[in-house]
């Protein structure tokens, strides 16, 4: 089924965005960007629109449309080669263009969308909105007002009854709006804002402030010179954003101009709070209409219940602080305020296209969950906030030579090691075929179904032999639980991690040396007796340390005799090359490959001494 | 499912009766656990399903080079950084060679710019050619437009304000340029 797409179609900036797999995702355009120019612009016979048509507009000024917005429900043409457009066509060449590149993306065509428009659009321009989309090729299933896009995008239709104001600062405009949501319906009570204050004004702010002190300490007044002056434009739009996040911003321009000694740099600081002090004028003038916009609405202040932030202007903290001490409220700004007004009409959209439906209200998994490992681990199989239904396998093996039977113990949280967590059951798997520890293969899968009951199986891959067990409980955690299990995890998480290396280089050394013994078996008579000996001194050593618990000692002597095992193996090894060479012969493959792959194992990044599952039975007699 | 008739509403008396769906919808289940036959219901399930299906698929398609596009990504971001400090570097050694253009420092400040230089294109980042060049929005950015004088040719780029870079097809940045008319 054909998707439907939300637009907001900006004055200086356009998005696109749709719903996918029930979450609203904005589109990029052809060239990447996740916001559009609304700007048209024609040249020899050909229409472009976007930042290309931006980027010759000072080239070609009579032939390039800005701001069409401004237009749109007015007889206002603009005539161009000849040829007289109206603001719904020239509209419609910027929707077109959205409306390939949404195509492009989805790999599928687009004939239907919702478009936002200002509160404040009269009948006449939210008709000429819809006759540009119809010219466009779109079918255009619903007009929305910005704010309550805004609305929808935060999700404030879905939790009772709401009166909203909506600040939106953004390109070129400022507009404020109270919006009362009640029975599902969304009632604009009051508008008010300023056509002529956006982004723009706050980088000019910038950049005469850097002209004026350049000229005290300068004497040189850089406006008049136009590279200078573009140099100042990047350099005060990038402190200003700078500025959103670091409380100063340095401005270095080497070479920024040449005065009558020669060249002239220049290097300055801008601090929030002269920044702050320099756009006060302009944060001021956005009091007045929500004041007035507040007094409209008739409500009373301490009524309004939800604030938000639209447009990137409110990135700004200085915006902020006024939006916060205006209303008495946090404003909610998580979502990309350049972008929550399209989001909010791919919302829209989707409700319209059917997609967001309340059948399928998908839950997580609120803990992580995992089984007990090789020294009191907790391995993880499915991390928390795992969408469920899902379903996930791992292989792990036996810690000791002909163990036949593994513990599978299932638990529940957030903490390195497992006695620190939630039992949610245990079970055993019996008649695994005496071997090597670390060769048998046991498939431990941890499956829970939409209902959140979890299935614990344990299979033998060698025998199939199979155990399982389902576990009910863990849906029944409160919020509070929840919470303090993650908390907990994060206040202990670096005391966990020590406990947690501490395990492994216990698991690692023991590896080493049971590896390290195996393999001087199998060489036999290849390694000289005094190699022996020195080895079976560092075995020892290691085995020493095993003893205590200073891991800095366990490490150190597993170095020692890891480094040594490489040393004497690598000789045997070459030297059965040699001799394998000598002789001409392939078929002895198995003795090298055995000293190299002992050696390998020697390293102590065996992979069963991360993944062996605890055996209780270990400690019985067989 | 109750099929919902498709009309395009124009907000005359600007309230928005959007959540009107939402209700619409919200009915629905409880419906469904009463009176829904299982047939729809079944159906209704494997739209939801093949539409999920779908979406995950377009969605594995669209990243399969997600690794691919956040490595060139990152690149960009850091290659972007380099330019400013290759642009100064001209322009010192620009000044430097007014000025007579010899000595240790400058010829150390030229050997630090061939360094720059040689970063960019061992990324494979070239200049974009402009001076006399005729002026392509899709590689340039214009700030300014005069009257042309001499032999200059209409649309010709007559001065750059700061060079533009490409990696093969994309635009790093655009060459910030001053126009003929």
């Amino acid at each position: 089924m054909a998707k439907i797409i939300g637009i907001d179609l900006g004055t200086t900036n356009s998005c696109v965005a749709v719903m996918e797999g029930g979450e609203p995702v904005v589109i990029p355009n052809a060239e990447g960007n996740r916001t559009t120019p609304s700007v048209v612009a024609f040249k020899d016979g050909e229409r472009m629109v976007g930042a290309i048509a931006k980027r010759q507009a000072v080239t070609n000024p009579d032939k390039t449309v800005l701001s069409i917005k401004r237009e749109m429900g007015t007889n206002h043409k603009s005539v161009i080669d000849g040829k007289s457009y109206t603001p719904q066509e020239i509209s419609a060449m910027i929707l077109q263009k959205l409306k390939q590149d949404a195509e492009a993306y989805l790999g599928e065509t687009v004939t239907q969308a919702v478009i936002t428009v200002p509160a404040y659009f009269s009948d006449s321009q939210r008709q000429a909105t819809k006759d540009a989309g119809r010219i466009a090729g779109l079918e255009v299933l619903r007009i929305i007002n910005e704010p309550t896009a805004a609305s929808l995008a935060y999700g404030l239709d879905k939790d009772g009854n709401h009166k909203i104001l909506v600040y939106d600062l953004g390109g070129g405009t400022f507009d404020v709006s109270i919006l009362e949501i009640g029975d599902g319906v969304f009632e604009v009570l009051s508008t008010n804002g300023n056509t002529r204050l956006g982004g723009d004004d706050f980088d000019q702010k910038i950049i005469d402030w850097m002209a004026d002190e350049f000229k005290k300490s300068n004497g040189i007044d850089l406006r008049n010179d136009k590279m200078a002056v573009q140099r100042l434009k990047e350099a005060a739009e990038k402190a200003k954003i700078e500025l959103s996040g670091v409380m100063t911003a340095n401005i270095n321009l080497p070479y920024i101009s040449v005065g009558a000694n020669g060249p002239v740099h220049l290097e300055m600081s801008l601090t929030r709070a002269k920044f702050d002090d320099l756009t006060s004028e302009l944060v001021q003038k956005t009091v007045e209409p929500v004041n007035k916009a507040i007094k409209d609405s008739g409500l009373s202040l301490d009524k309004i219940d939800r604030v938000i932030l639209v447009g990137g202007s409110t990135r700004t903290p200085a915006v902020q602080e006024i939006v916060k001490k205006l209303t008495g409220k946090e404003p909610y700004k998580g979502i990309n305020p350049d972008e929550c007004v399209a989001v909010g009409a791919a919302i829209q959209a989707g409700v319209l296209g059917g997609e967001v439906k309340d059948v399928l209200l998908l839950d997580v998994t609120p803990l992580s969950l995992g089984i007990e490992t090789l020294g009191g681990v907790f391995t993880k199989l499915i991390e928390r906030n795992t969408t469920i239904p899902t379903k996930k396998s791992q292989i792990f093996s036996t810690a000791a030579d002909g163990q036949t039977s593994v513990e599978v113990h299932v638990l529940q949280g957030e903490r390195e090691m497992a006695s620190y967590n939630k039992t949610l059951g245990r079970f055993q798997l019996t008649g695994i075929p005496a071997a090597r520890r670390g060769q048998p293969q046991i498939e431990v899968t941890f499956d829970i179904d939409a209902n959140g009951i979890t299935h614990v199986s344990a299979k033998d891959l060698g025998t199939g032999n199979e155990q399982k067990i389902t576990i009910t409980a863990s849906t029944n955690l409160s919020d509070d639980e929840i919470k303090k299990a993650v908390k907990d995890a994060e206040q202990f998480a670096a005391e966990d991690k020590k406990n947690k290396e501490q395990v492994e280089i216990r698991n690692q050394a023991d590896s080493a040396v049971y590896n390290t013994e195996r393999t001087i078996t199998e060489l036999g008579d290849k390694v000289s007796a005094e190699d022996k000996a020195k080895l079976q001194t560092e075995i020892d050593a290691v085995k020493q340390a095993l003893q205590g618990t200073d891991n800095e000692a366990i490490k150190t002597a597993n170095e020692k005799l890891t480094q040594l095992s490489y040393d004497v193996f690598g000789k045997a090894y070459a030297a059965a090359q040699q001799a394998q060479g000598a002789a001409g012969a392939a078929g002895g493959a198995g003795n090298p490959g055995e000293g190299a792959g002992a050696g390998a194992q020697n390293d102590g990044k065996v992979y069963d001494a991360d993944y062996e599952v605890v055996d209780d039975d270990k400690k019985k007699p067989e | 499912m109750k099929k919902k008739e498709k009309e395009t509403i124009i907000e005359t008396d600007k309230n928005d009766p959007i959540a009107e769906d939402y209700i619409v919808e919200d009915e629905q289940p409880e419906a469904a656990a009463d009176e829904q036959p299982k047939d729809s219901l079944a159906d209704e399930y494997l739209a939801v399903a093949q539409r999920l299906q779908a979406d995950f698929d377009n969605f594995r398609k669209r990243n399969a080079n997600v690794r691919a596009d956040a490595m060139l990504d990152g690149k960009l971001e850091v290659i972007k950084g380099v330019l400013p400090i290759a642009d100064n570097l001209a322009r010192a050694l620009a000044q430097e060679e007014k000025d007579g253009g010899s000595g240790t420092l400058f010829d150390g400040l030229t050997l630090i710019y061939k360094q720059a230089l040689q970063l960019l294109s061992d990324q494979g980042v070239e200049e974009i050619p402009d001076l006399g060049e005729q002026f392509d929005p899709n590689l340039h950015a214009a700030v300014m437009q005069v009257p042309a004088t001499g032999d200059q040719k209409p649309n010709e780029i007559v001065e750059v304000f700061q060079k533009g870079y490409k990696l093969k097809d994309k635009v790093i940045r655009y060459t910030m340029v001053k126009v003929a008319n």
